[in-house]
């Protein structure tokens, strides 16, 4: 597909004007220049289709300024993120890129994953060689070992006997999200060869997201699975009684709709949950989706730090979330957000409580 | 250019001159084709006053357009470049510099949006009420250059009612400050507040603004009452009016335009809302404050609705359709509105105001004027925008094909009648999209030997004519003297 098929949807964002893509945009947020917005990029889409101009780096600039968390899309009648993404093939293709992302989808062809590395994931967590469930870390949780390991844990608690594997090469999320059309079906078949399970749990929201979505593939998220657990009366858990704030991850809550699942879990185990003023299907990015942190690592600490403040003004003193991207990145919002507004939120995985609660 | 150099030199990064940047600011939500797209020459996103001041200094020296714009929902092309040049994007500036709860006011950049404007006073229990349903865009500024409406007009009225003084860069580039600070209201000197609402920013750049704020009530009450006719439910506001009751909102819709609310309706129920044959209007009415007041004004309102003949409309879900679609904004994703009737089509619609009891007979104007003119009718709402009075802001809407330049041309045609048809019915062409340059051409219709004196005036803000030219006047008219 090329944007120009998009034409209709394009012209109907013109016609419409509404400018709701605003509200919950987390780029124009902080950047407050309307050309970030989804209007302002769906408007130089227009007069990219109608030959006014070229496309520039200038335009790539802000195409790849977007986190896709889909808040747009959210308030909107039409899909805007997929345009965007369309948008970013065409600019790939004519080369208006950066350098570093040709190295990160150079990193994943070579060695099947983003960031280049070799990791003999078998041997880090041998615990698992007699597992049962295939268990796909992904590139984020691949060198986040003491995380995986606390998962494994959980889910052996649960009765869920994980395996993980060296097949692992990177399911293509971020060479998709970036635009490299052309490099997706060496990517993907790369993944489908090296792991072939028809039936796998995911740990990251957008490998779930991309394996479902995009290649669909009976992948489940493990939040779904552990959920199912708990709400079947299998599982006992203690009650933590405490209270914190629950950040959806964009790819698993607004994109795959699993909302009420970790609140149940959080429920479940005696955490009350207090919503951010942005929450549930208009939750706020992190700032670190749709490629962010190589294309802005500085922009993506001012929206972590303004999501962090979201939380703070809930007044509690802890933020869990249950995806690694989301949950790096507001380590540093909580520490930035800390330093200006003299409040700390410690950001927690819902593993950490899950463990804790587990008898 | 030469001026853009310079402007770069001042203002470095926030000056944008890329193509795709202007194109993105060459339109607002005017019914208007692909091709009446207007982008400006440069782009500016200023921090503050400043930077402003910067601007429009080297405009005047190169004698530059400026057209300042905020959310660019204006729906008649006010802050649309049509002389090119400079655009300043409002919208940059939107720091909130004091919420003085004591004074119960807000000091705030001009870009900050009305949504902003309530958010910043929810924690000391106030709001800004002036909020029309593009509150999450539209700016305090641009709400202020068109003086724009709001769903609860009817208790706390436009901005000329809200706004307590202004600042604004004048055509010369020079900063003033125009009202009477925290004070309400002052019979000191001209009132140059209130001459800059409304200007469209054809006087100056608007780049803040102290505004009151209103204490949040504890409770509020939505409902809708049917009556035979528009001119009815007008009576019955005067009537509530007479025993002491005033709504916090009214807005006399016709039965035609609630289709355009209760879109949500239809996609669930496949039907749109049931309302009788004999419907002429669907009054929504608003109360709000302490519960048992609110309760006491209902009991005395439902009364005085029965007396007259009119029928509460007991299925709350239309009700709560109009007002997730007219104020809470609160619509599930995918289900509000615009899609169904805006993928072809968009909303335009005429602004007029008329006298009270010239209602019914303008409707019938307005249905007359659509058809000759073969546009489809949306219908029309009229706002109750005057605190505590009957005073109507109009929307005779209509659905525009946008694609079709023939069909946009016939709009502007229509609206030209509407206006004209207005002014004979002793009332006005603009009750909040302004003038802009649509109603150019007809500007002494209404105002008569009154224009000369405002051109006047406009001469004195704006001597090189650079203040979004083209609106209220054009720009030869204003430098002619000049010449």
């Amino acid at each position: 597909m090329s944007i120009e098929e998009h034409r209709d949807d394009i012209e109907t964002c013109f016609g419409t004007s509404c400018n709701f893509c605003e509200r919950n945009c987390p780029v124009y947020k902080i950047l407050r220049i309307k050309t970030y917005t989804s209007k302002g990029k769906n408007r130089a889409m227009l007069g990219l289709i109608d030959g006014h101009y070229d496309a520039s780096m200038a335009l790539a600039e802000v195409a790849f300024t977007c986190t896709l968390c889909g808040a747009c899309d959210a308030h909107c009648a039409l899909p805007n993120t997929e345009r965007f993404i369309e948008l970013r093939r065409k600019l790939v293709k004519e080369g208006l890129i950066r350098p570093e992302y040709d190295l990160a989808i150079e990193s994943i062809k070579r060695t099947g994953d983003v960031f280049g590395r070799s990791i003999e994931t078998s041997k880090i967590f041998e615990e698992t060689a007699d597992g049962e469930v295939p268990v796909y870390l992904g590139c984020q949780y691949k060198g986040n070992k003491n995380e995986v390991k606390l998962i494994i844990k959980v889910l052996d608690k649960m009765g869920i006997k994980a395996k993980i594997t060296d097949d692992e090469s990177c399911c293509g999320y971020i060479a998709h999200v970036l635009g490299y059309e052309d490099e997706m079906p060496e990517i993907v078949s790369k993944f489908k060869e090296a792991y072939p399970h028809d039936d796998f749990i995911t740990l990251c929201p957008s490998c779930t997201m991309f394996t479902q979505e995009e290649m669909d593939l009976n992948s489940t998220h493990v939040v779904k699975r552990v959920h199912e657990l708990i709400m079947s009366g299998k599982v006992k858990l203690k009650n933590l009684d405490m209270d914190a704030t629950y950040h959806d991850p964009c790819d698993l809550g607004r994109k795959l709709g699993v909302i009420e699942e970790p609140r149940e879990i959080l429920e479940a185990m005696g955490v009350r949950v207090h919503e951010m003023e942005n929450n549930k299907e208009f939750s706020m990015c992190c700032g670190a989706g749709g490629g962010m942190l190589i294309t802005d690592p500085e922009l993506v600490e001012d929206m972590s730090k303004q999501r962090m403040k979201q939380a703070i003004d809930t007044g509690v003193d802890v933020l869990v979330t249950v995806c690694p991207t989301c949950e790096s990145t507001l380590l540093t919002g909580s520490m930035l957000a800390r330093k200006e507004y003299k409040k700390r939120v410690k950001v927690m995985s819902l593993w950490e409580l899950l463990d804790e609660a587990l008898e | 250019m030469e001026y853009i150099e310079e402007l770069k030199a001042a203002l470095g990064d926030k000056v944008l001159t890329e193509d795709f940047e202007r194109f993105i600011f060459g339109a607002d939500w005017s019914p208007r084709t692909q091709k009446e797209i207007m982008p400006p020459d440069v782009v500016i996103c200023p921090r503050s006053t400043e930077d402003v001041v910067e601007t429009v200094k080297i405009a005047y020296k190169y004698g530059i357009p400026v057209t300042a714009g905020g959310g660019l929902t204006g729906m008649a092309g006010g802050a649309v470049p049509i002389h090119g040049g400079i655009y300043i994007d409002g919208a940059c500036m939107n720091k909130i510099v004091e919420v003085d709860v004591e004074n119960q006011t807000i000091r705030t950049q001009s870009g900050a949006t009305l949504q902003e404007l309530v958010d910043a006073g929810k924690s000391h229990g106030l709001w800004f009420p002036i909020l029309p349903e593009s509150k999450w865009s539209c700016t305090i500024a641009s709400a202020i250059a068109c003086d724009n409406d709001s769903t609860f007009g009817m208790k706390y009225g436009k901005p000329l009612n809200q706004v307590l003084s202004i600042e604004m860069v004048t055509g010369r580039g020079e900063v003033i400050e125009a009202g009477h600070r925290k004070a309400r209201f002052s019979a000191s000197g001209y009132k140059l507040k209130d001459l800059i609402i409304g200007s469209e920013g054809t006087l100056g750049v608007i780049t803040g603004a102290t505004v009151k704020l209103e204490p949040v009530p504890e409770h509020r009450h939505v409902d809708m009452i049917i009556f035979d006719s528009m001119s009815k439910a007008v009576d019955y506001l005067d009537n509530l009016l007479r025993m002491g009751l005033v709504p916090e909102g009214a807005h006399i819709n016709c039965k035609r335009r609630l289709k355009f609310y209760t879109h949500a309706y239809k996609e669930k129920h496949g039907h749109d809302p049931k309302i009788p044959d004999w419907a002429g209007s669907l009054l929504a009415i608003i109360f709000a404050g302490d519960k048992d007041v609110v309760d006491f004004s209902l009991k005395k309102a439902y009364a005085m609705a029965d007396e007259m003949g009119g029928q509460l409309i007991q299925e709350r879900e239309i009700i709560d359709n109009w007002w997730i679609s007219k104020h809470t904004l609160d619509f599930p994703a995918f289900k509000q509105k615009w899609p169904a009737s805006q993928k072809v089509k968009k909303f335009g619609a005429a602004d007029p105001g008329i006298p009270m009891g010239r209602l019914e007979e303008y409707y019938d104007i307005f249905i007359e004027t659509a058809e000759k003119y073969e546009l489809d009718i949306l219908g029309m709402n009229a706002y109750l925008e005057h605190p505590g009075s009957i005073g109507f802001s109009l929307s005779c809407a209509l659905f525009v094909n946008y694609r079709d330049q023939d069909e946009v041309d016939r709009f502007r045609k229509y609206f030209e009648e509407m206006s004209k048809r207005a002014v004979d019915l002793e009332g006005t062409m603009s009750t909040y999209m302004s003038d802009t340059d649509l109603k150019v051409p007809y500007f002494e219709y209404e105002h008569g030997a009154g224009a000369q004196y405002m051109l006047e005036i406009k001469r004195i803000f704006d001597p090189k004519c650079i203040m979004n030219p083209g609106k209220k006047f054009t720009r030869e008219k204003v430098l002619e003297k000049e010449e």
